[in-house]
C-alpha cells in the first residue's frame, strides 16, 4: 500500500464513519420522536399536538447526538487517531499517514512500518456506531405508535371501575351478537313454522313470534322496544334471551339493554313486517255484465267462474236475485246456487254452473241479477269477496197497462194520441186490409197514421226542447199512451221500483255526485269540483229532464219517427213498420231507464219564504253558546323539536346533550311510524338517528349525516296552508305621541 | 369714496407738475389702499399643508394618478395591508384616522365599517375602486312560518351564473343571471317550522366553477289572532272563514243573531267568552272583528260607539261588503267608498304563486285614505284605512269560499291571510332591540344595536352583560356595542326582547361585504360620488400691505413736485 492509497483509505473511512454515526443518530431520533408522538396521542386525540411534539423531539435528539458524537466532523486525521486508539500495532503513528507535511527520515521509516501494519489492520477496522440500539429504539417507537392508540381505545371502551368495587375488576360492555326469530304462522295457513336470522322479517299476520337474542356480555334488562312504545322483556333462557309475541301489524323495533353501570344501549331499528291474508279472488269469466234475452231465445245460461286465494278457498257460490213485476208490485227473490263442479277447500278452483231461467221462475219482463261470492279459510273471521253484479233481462215488449186508479175507470190519456204500439197495430191492420179497401182509403188511412206518428214525435220532442214545432195543439206535457208511459207516475210517489239493493250501482260512475242534474256530462271533460255544488241552468243543451243515455235514445227514436212518418205519408206503411218496431223497442228502454232514475232522486224540500224568516215566536228562545275545540295538534311535534337541535349541531362537533338525545329519540319514533306508511323510505334515517344517539358516528362524517337526517325529517313535515299572524312592532313613546297627534289633527 | 377719488384725481391733474399721469395713478392707488384698510378684503387659499389621501384595498391607480396631478402636494398614505405601486407612507391601524383630520380622499373599497367611527367629524371624498362582483346585497329579516317566502338580493358581474338556494330539505329555488349589470333576484323557499336555520346559496358560474355561501334564515312562529265574527245569520262565506281560522287554532267567537236581543255564540279554541252587549271591555279582548254592514247596522248606538272607540284604540274591523257602506256613519266615513261605473260583477285577480283566480265582487271606488292590499286593474278588492290606532279593512270579493270548495285551500288561505293580518290589532311592544350594523358581521368585529326601553334593563349578548349608552337627545333610546367571538347564530336579549343575528365565517360573502363598505363610506363622506371636495379657505389680506401701498403712493404724490 502506498502512502497515497493509505490517505484515500482514511478519507473513505472518514465518510463511512460519518454515515454510520448519522444513521445511528437518525434511528435514535426517529425512535424517540415516534415514542413521544404515541405518548402524547394518548393524552390528546388530535393529530397536531402529537405530531408537533414528535418532530420537536426528533430535531432535538438529532442536534444533540450530532454534537455529541461528532458525526459530521470525521476526517482522515480523526480516523487515523481512532485507529491509533484501537489498534496498538499501529504504534500511535497512523496520523503520519494523514499528514501532508514532509516527513523526516525517522518519520518516513515509521510511516513505512505503519503502512505495513495498516494492511494487516484494514480488515478489522469497524466504524464506531450504535445502529443496533438505534434500530431497537426505532422499532419500539413504531410499535408504540401502532399499539398504544388501539390499547387506549380498548381501555376507554371498558366499563369504568366501580369505586365501591374492591376487586376493581374490569368488565367488557355487553353487545348484541345475534337475533334469531322463530315464526309459527296461524294453523289455518298451513305454513310450517320456520326460523329466520336477523332482526328484519316479514311473516304472515297473526304469526306467533319468538325472538332469541344473543349478547356477547351480560346485559341488564334487555327488551324489545317497538316504535309504538310497546315493549317486550327478554328473558334469559339457556344461552340467549327470549321473548314471544304475535305479529299483528307492521312495526319497527329495536333491542335495548343496560350494562352494569346502568348505561343504556340500543340496537339499530329492525323492520317487522306482516303479510295480511288477502281476500280470495273470484271472477265470472266470459260473460257480459248486461244481457238481454229476447223472445224465443234459449233461457239456459252457463256461468263460468274462477276462485283463488293465497292460502285456501273454503267455499264459493252464486247469489241470484229474481226480480218480477213492475211498479209497486215488484218482488224480489234471492237464491243461493252452488257451482256444479265445486270441490273445496282448494287454493285455485275453476267453477261452472248451468242456470235454467225458466226453472227459476223468470218470465218475459223479469230480470235476474247474480254475482259470485267466495270465502277463504281465515280464522276467526274469514275473508269474503264477490264479483260485480251481472244482469239478465228477459225482453218483453207487451207490457200490461197500468192505470193510476183502476177504480175510476177513466182513461185520462188524450184520445187523439196513439201510442207507438197502437200505431204498429193500426199499421199492421191497414196492411192486412190493403186488398179489401180502396186505394184512396188506404192512402187516407196511411196518411192519418203518418199524422199520428208526427203527433207522437212532437210529443216526445218536447222532452228534448223541441216545443217550437207546433201543429197539433199539443201543449200540455201529457203522459204517453198506455204501454209507453205509466200515468201513475204523475200521481204517486213511487218507491222500490228497481235497484233496491243497489244492484245497478255500476251504472253510476264514480265521478257522479249524488245530486246531479239529468243530462250533465261527466265523461271526457275535466272534472270541475264546483260542478257538484252548482245548478247549471243556463245551458240549453242540458235543460232537459233526461240523463245522457236516455237523451240519446230519445233522439234516436225521434229520428226513426221521422222515417216512419215519411213512409206513412208516402203511402208505404209496409216500409214504415221496421222503423216503428225499432221506435217501440227504444221507447221501452227509455221507460225502464226512467224508473232507475226515479230511484236516485232525493227529497226536495220546499223553499222557505224569506219574509217569514225570524218572525216566529221567540219568547222561550234563549241564546246558546257552543264550544268548538277545533285546534288540531301540530303534526310531528317531536320532529319539529328535533330539527332545531340538529341545526344547532351541524358544524359544532359537540357531543349530544341529554335533551338533544331525548328529542332525537322521540323524533325517531315519529320517523318509524312514517316509515311504516312508506316502507323502506326512512330506514337509513332511522339507522343514522340511532348511530347519532349512540355516538358511534365518525366525526369526519358527522356533518354529512346530520344534514341527511335534517333533509329527511324536513321532508316528513307537511306543507301547511298560510295562517294569519299577529304583527309585532315596537313603538318608542315618542312615536306613539306623534301618531296620536297625527290622528288628532286628521280628526 | 369714488367721488372723492375723482375729485382728488381731477385736482392732481390740474397741478402744473411733472409725472401727471403717475401722480393721478398714485392718488387712485392711495385711496384704494385706504378703502381696503377699511373694508379688510380676504382671499381663498388651500387649507393646510398636510392634506392626504388614504389608499384602501382595491384602489384604482389611474384615479390616484389623476388625483395627485390635480392636487399637487397631496400626501399619499396606504391603509394596513394595502400594497401600493409607489413607496408611500402607511398607517399601522385604522384607529389613527381619528387623529388625522386632514384626510381629503379615500380611494378603493373604503374604510371598514367597524372603523367608521374614527372618521366622524372628517369631511372626505370617497372614490371607490372597481365595483364588487358577485352577490352584493342579500335580504336579512325574520320570515313567518308556513309561508312561501322570498330571499331577495342583488348581483353584479356574474352573467351566466346560476344561484341555487338550498334549505334543510334540499334545493328550494334557483335563478339564472342573464346580465352583468346590477340585477335584483328573488329565490323562493317554504318555511315549515320556526327556528334559526342556515341555508346555503350555491353559485355556479358559466365556466363550471362553484361556490357555496351560508344564508341565515330566521323563521318566527305564528302569533294567534283573537277574532270576533259578527253575523245576523249564518252565511257560507263566514262559515268557511270560521272553519279556516278555527282549524288554524285562532281563538274565535262567532255571534249569530237569533232575534233582536238573542244570539247564538260559537266559541272555538278557548277564546274569550262574549255575552250580552258589545262593550269596550268585551271588544278589547279581540284583535279583529269581521262583520258586514247589515250586521253592523243592527247594533245599538251604544254598541256602535264602543266599536268605533275600540277601533280607534287599535282594534281591527273588517267589513265584508255587498256594496259601498253608508258614508255618513262609521265605518263608511273612514273608507269613503263609492259606487263604481261601470260595475262589472266578476273580477280576475292574481294571488302570486297561487295563480290567477276569478270570482264575483262588488266594484267600488276607494277613498283617498284607503291603502290597497289586493288590486285588480283599477279595482281595490281588499284594502284598509287607518282609523286612530286601529284599522278598518274591507273585502269586496264575494263567495271566496268557492276557492276552498274547489279544493284550492292554499289559495283561499293566501287570499285571506294578508287582509286579516294587516287589519288586525298589532302587538305593540315598548321594549325592542334592533341591530344597526349592516350585515355581514364577522367574528372579532364590533356591531352596534339600539334598545328602546328603560335603561334598567340588562342586555345580554351570549350571556355577557353589555354596557349601554343612552342617546344624548332621545329618552329611553340606548346604544350598545358587542363583539361576536365565533361564527354562527347569536342573540342579544333584553328582557323579552330578543334580536337574533348571524356571524359569518371570516372571508365569506366578500362581494356583499365590499358593497356594504362602499355604501357606508359614501354615506360617511357626505359627498355623492363624482363631486369634488374643494378644500379652500378664505383668509384676510394683511392690512399692512395696503398701508404700505398708501404710504408709497402718497409719498410719490408728495415727492413728485420736488423732482
Amino acid at each position: 500500500m502506498s502512502l497515497q492509497e493509505a490517505k484515500q483509505y482514511l478519507d473513505r473511512q472518514a465518510r463511512r464513519f460519518a454515515l454510520a454515526r448519522l444513521t445511528e443518530v437518525k434511528l435514535l431520533a426517529l425512535g424517540l420522536g415516534l415514542l413521544s408522538f404515541a405518548l402524547v396521542r394518548l393524552i390528546d386525540s388530535s393529530r397536531m399536538l402529537p405530531l408537533s411534539v414528535g418532530i420537536l423531539v426528533f430535531a432535538i435528539v438529532v442536534i444533540l447526538r450530532i454534537r455529541r458524537t461528532g458525526a459530521l466532523r470525521w476526517s482522515a486525521l480523526k480516523v487515523s487517531l481512532y485507529l491509533n486508539a484501537n489498534f496498538p500495532e499501529l504504534k500511535d503513528s497512523a496520523d503520519l499517514l494523514a499528514s501532508d507535511k514532509s516527513a523526516t527520515s525517522l518519520e518516513e521509516v515509521q510511516r513505512q512500518h505503519v503502512l505495513q501494519a495498516l494492511v494487516n489492520v484494514k480488515a478489522r477496522v469497524q466504524a464506531p456506531h450504535r445502529i443496533a440500539q438505534g434500530l431497537l429504539l426505532f422499532a419500539t417507537g413504531i410499535t408504540a405508535v401502532v399499539l398504544l392508540p388501539a390499547a387506549a381505545r380498548r381501555s376507554s371502551e371498558l366499563t369504568p371501575i366501580n369505586a365501591t368495587d374492591t376487586t376493581a375488576s374490569v368488565m367488557l360492555q355487553p353487545a348484541l351478537s345475534g337475533i334469531e326469530l322463530l315464526v309459527t304462522p296461524p294453523a289455518y295457513t298451513g305454513v310450517r313454522p320456520f326460523s329466520s336470522v336477523g332482526g328484519n322479517f316479514k311473516v304472515p299476520a297473526g304469526s306467533k313470534l319468538t325472538w332469541k337474542v344473543r349478547f356477547s356480555g351480560s346485559p341488564i334488562s334487555p327488551a324489545l322496544i317497538f316504535a309504538s312504545e310497546d315493549s317486550l322483556s327478554l328473558v334469559s333462557r339457556e344461552a340467549d334471551y327470549q321473548a314471544s309475541g304475535r305479529a299483528e301489524q307492521p312495526a319497527f323495533y329495536q333491542v335495548t339493554w343496560r350494562d352494569a353501570s346502568g348505561k343504556r344501549y340500543a340496537s339499530d331499528y329492525f323492520h317487522a313486517d306482516t303479510r295480511e291474508d288477502a281476500a280470495p279472488v273470484v271472477a265470472v269469466v266470459g260473460r257480459q255484465q248486461f244481457q238481454t234475452i229476447g223472445p224465443g231465445e234459449p233461457t239456459q245460461i252457463v256461468v263460468n267462474a274462477s276462485a283463488s286465494d293465497d292460502y285456501t278457498v273454503k267455499d264459493a257460490h252464486l247469489i241470484a236475485t229474481v226480480s218480477k213485476g213492475s211498479g209497486e208490485g215488484i218482488k224480489f227473490r234471492e237464491v243461493t246456487l252452488s257451482f256444479d263442479n265445486a270441490q273445496f277447500p282448494a287454493q285455485h278452483a275453476t267453477l261452472k254452473l248451468g242456470i235454467d231461467l225458466g226453472q227459476l221462475g223468470l218470465e218475459p219482463g223479469d230480470e235476474l241479477y247474480f254475482y259470485a261470492e267466495a270465502i277463504d279459510n281465515r280464522m276467526p273471521v274469514p275473508n269474503l269477496s264477490r264479483t260485480e253484479t251481472f244482469f239478465i233481462a228477459l225482453k218483453d215488449t207487451a207490457e200490461a197497462v197500468a192505470v193510476a186508479d183502476a177504480g175510476l175507470g177513466i182513461d185520462l190519456m188524450p184520445d187523439y194520441f196513439r201510442s207507438q204500439r197502437q200505431l204498429i197495430i193500426d199499421t199492421e191492420k191497414l196492411l192486412a186490409e190493403q186488398r179489401k179497401i180502396k186505394k184512396s182509403d188506404f192512402n187516407f188511412r196511411s196518411n192519418e197514421l203518418g199524422f199520428d206518428q208526427k203527433a207522437l214525435r212532437l210529443k216526445y220532442g218536447q222532452f228534448l226542447g223541441m216545443e217550437d214545432e207546433a201543429g197539433i195543439g199539443v201543449v200540455e206535457p201529457a203522459a204517453e199512451e198506455e204501454g209507453e208511459e205509466d200515468p201513475t207516475k204523475k200521481f204517486g210517489h213511487q218507491h222500490d221500483k228497481e235497484n233496491e239493493h243497489n244492484l245497478v250501482e255500476e251504472k253510476k260512475t264514480a265521478k257522479e255526485p249524488d245530486h246531479q242534474h239529468e243530462g250533465s256530462e261527466t265523461e271526457g271533460v275535466q272534472e270541475d269540483p264546483m260542478k257538484a255544488f252548482l245548478h247549471q241552468h243556463d245551458s240549453e243543451d242540458e235543460a232537459t229532464f233526461f240523463i245522457q243515455s236516455v237523451k240519446a235514445k230519445l233522439q234516436a227514436a225521434l229520428t226513426l219517427m221521422w222515417d216512419s212518418e215519411l213512409h206513412l205519408r208516402m203511402y208505404e206503411p209496409k216500409k214504415s213498420l221496421p222503423y216503428q218496431y225499432r221506435i217501440l223497442a227504444l221507447l221501452k228502454e227509455i221507460a225502464q231507464d226512467n224508473r232507475a232514475y226515479v230511484h236516485r232522486t232525493g227529497f226536495d224540500a220546499p223553499p222557505i219564504k224569506e219574509d217569514r224568516r225570524l218572525t216566529g215566536e221567540l219568547e222561550d228562545a234563549a241564546g246558546t253558546t257552543e264550544q268548538v275545540a277545533a285546534l288540531t295538534s301540530k303534526p310531528f311535534p317531536a320532529i319539529q323539536k328535533a330539527l332545531p337541535q340538529i341545526e344547532y349541531l351541524i358544524g359544532k362537533q359537540t357531543p349530544l346533550s341529554t335533551s338533544s338525545r331525548n328529542a332525537l329519540e322521540q323524533a325517531g319514533y315519529e320517523v318509524a311510524s312514517e316509515a311504516l306508511k312508506q316502507p323502506g323510505k326512512y330506514m337509513r334515517t332511522l339507522s343514522a338517528l340511532r348511530k347519532l344517539m349512540d355516538g358511534s358516528v365518525d366525526p369526519l362524517k358527522m356533518d354529512d349525516m346530520l344534514r341527511a337526517i335534517r333533509r329527511d325529517l324536513w321532508s316528513i313535515l307537511p306543507v301547511e296552508t298560510y295562517s294569519p299572524t299577529r304583527e309585532r312592532r315596537a313603538l318608542h313613546p315618542l312615536d306613539q305621541e306623534v301618531l296620536e297627534l297625527m290622528n288628532n289633527q286628521r280628526e | 369714496m369714488l367721488l372723492l377719488m375723482v375729485v382728488l384725481a381731477w385736482q392732481e391733474s390740474r397741478k402744473p407738475y411733472r409725472f401727471k399721469g403717475l401722480r393721478v395713478l398714485a392718488i387712485i392707488l392711495a385711496l384704494m389702499a385706504l378703502l381696503a384698510m377699511m373694508l379688510r378684503p380676504s382671499r381663498d387659499i388651500r387649507v393646510g399643508e398636510e392634506e392626504w389621501v388614504l389608499l384602501t384595498e382595491n384602489y384604482s391607480q389611474t384615479k390616484l394618478d389623476s388625483l395627485t396631478k390635480a392636487n399637487r402636494g397631496l400626501r399619499i398614505v396606504r391603509a394596513p395591508g394595502v400594497v401600493a405601486r409607489d413607496i408611500v407612507d402607511s398607517i399601522s391601524s385604522y384607529r389613527e384616522l381619528s387623529q388625522r383630520k386632514q384626510l381629503q380622499f379615500v380611494l378603493g373599497d373604503g374604510v371598514p365599517t367597524a372603523y367608521m367611527d374614527y372618521l366622524k367629524g372628517t369631511s372626505f371624498q370617497f372614490i371607490p375602486g372597481s365595483q364588487p362582483v358577485g352577490v352584493v346585497d342579500l335580504g336579512s329579516r325574520p320570515y313567518p312560518e308556513h309561508r312561501k317566502n322570498w330571499l331577495e338580493g342583488k348581483v353584479r358581474g356574474i352573467k351566466g351564473s346560476r344561484l341555487t338556494l338550498i334549505g334543510p330539505g334540499g334545493a328550494e329555488d334557483s335563478v339564472l343571471i342573464r346580465t352583468n349589470s346590477l340585477t335584483p333576484f328573488e329565490l323562493g323557499f317554504r318555511t315549515k317550522i320556526p327556528g334559526r336555520f342556515v341555508y346555503t346559496l350555491a353559485i355556479k358560474d358559466s365556466a363550471g366553477g362553484a361556490m357555496e355561501q351560508e344564508v341565515p334564515v330566521e323563521v318566527v312562529a305564528s302569533r294567534q289572532l283573537s277574532i270576533l265574527l259578527l253575523q245576523d245569520y249564518p252565511q257560507a262565506e263566514v262559515r268557511f272563514l270560521k272553519n279556516y281560522l278555527t282549524g288554524k287554532g285562532h281563538p274565535l267567537v262567532t255571534r249569530f243573531r237569533l232575534s233582536k236581543n238573542i244570539f247564538r255564540y260559537e266559541v272555538a279554541n278557548s277564546a274569550a267568552k262574549l255575552q250580552g252587549k258589545l262593550t269596550m271591555d268585551a271588544l278589547d279582548r279581540f284583535d279583529l272583528v269581521v262583520t258586514d254592514e247589515q250586521s253592523l247596522k243592527a247594533l245599538s248606538a251604544e254598541e256602535t260607539t264602543a266599536m268605533e272607540t275600540a277601533v280607534r284604540k287599535g282594534m281591527g274591523l273588517l267589513m265584508l261588503l255587498n256594496g259601498p257602506p253608508e258614508s255618513r256613519r262609521f265605518p263608511g266615513d273612514v273608507l269613503e267608498l263609492s259606487p263604481s261605473s261601470p260595475a262589472p260583477d266578476t273580477v280576475r285577480y292574481n294571488l302570486g304563486s297561487f295563480g290567477n283566480q276569478s270570482g264575483p265582487f262588488v266594484a267600488m271606488k276607494p277613498g283617498k285614505r284607503v291603502q290597497s292590499i289586493l288590486r285588480s286593474w283599477n279595482y281595490v278588492l281588499q284594502g284598509l284605512a287607518l282609523c286612530g290606532n286601529g284599522k278598518v279593512g274591507f273585502q269586496s270579493l264575494r263567495e271566496t269560499y268557492r276557492l276552498a270548495l274547489g279544493g284550492d285551500q292554499s289559495a283561499y288561505a293566501a287570499l285571506w291571510t294578508p287582509l286579516l293580518e294587516q287589519t288586525a290589532r298589532r302587538d305593540t311592544r315598548s321594549v325592542s332591540l334592533s341591530l344597526t350594523t349592516p350585515f355581514p358581521i364577522y367574528p372579532g368585529e364590533p356591531f352596534t344595536f339600539d334598545l328602546i326601553g328603560p335603561g334598567s334593563l340588562t342586555v345580554l349578548a351570549d350571556s355577557i352583560e353589555i354596557p349601554l349608552a343612552e342617546d344624548v337627545s332621545v329618552d329611553d333610546l340606548w346604544h350598545g356595542r358587542h363583539w361576536a367571538n365565533s361564527p354562527g347564530w347569536k342573540h342579544v336579549a333584553a328582557g323579552e326582547a330578543v334580536a337574533n343575528y348571524f356571524v359569518f365565517k371570516p372571508g365569506s360573502w366578500g362581494s356583499w361585504r365590499t358593497a356594504v363598505q362602499h355604501r357606508e363610506n359614501e354615506q360617511a363622506s357626505g359627498l355623492p360620488n363624482g363631486q369634488t371636495l374643494t378644500a379652500m379657505h378664505r383668509e384676510e389680506i394683511p392690512a399692512w400691505i395696503f398701508f404700505l401701498v398708501f404710504v408709497v403712493a402718497m409719498g410719490f404724490v408728495w415727492l413728485a413736485p420736488k423732482l
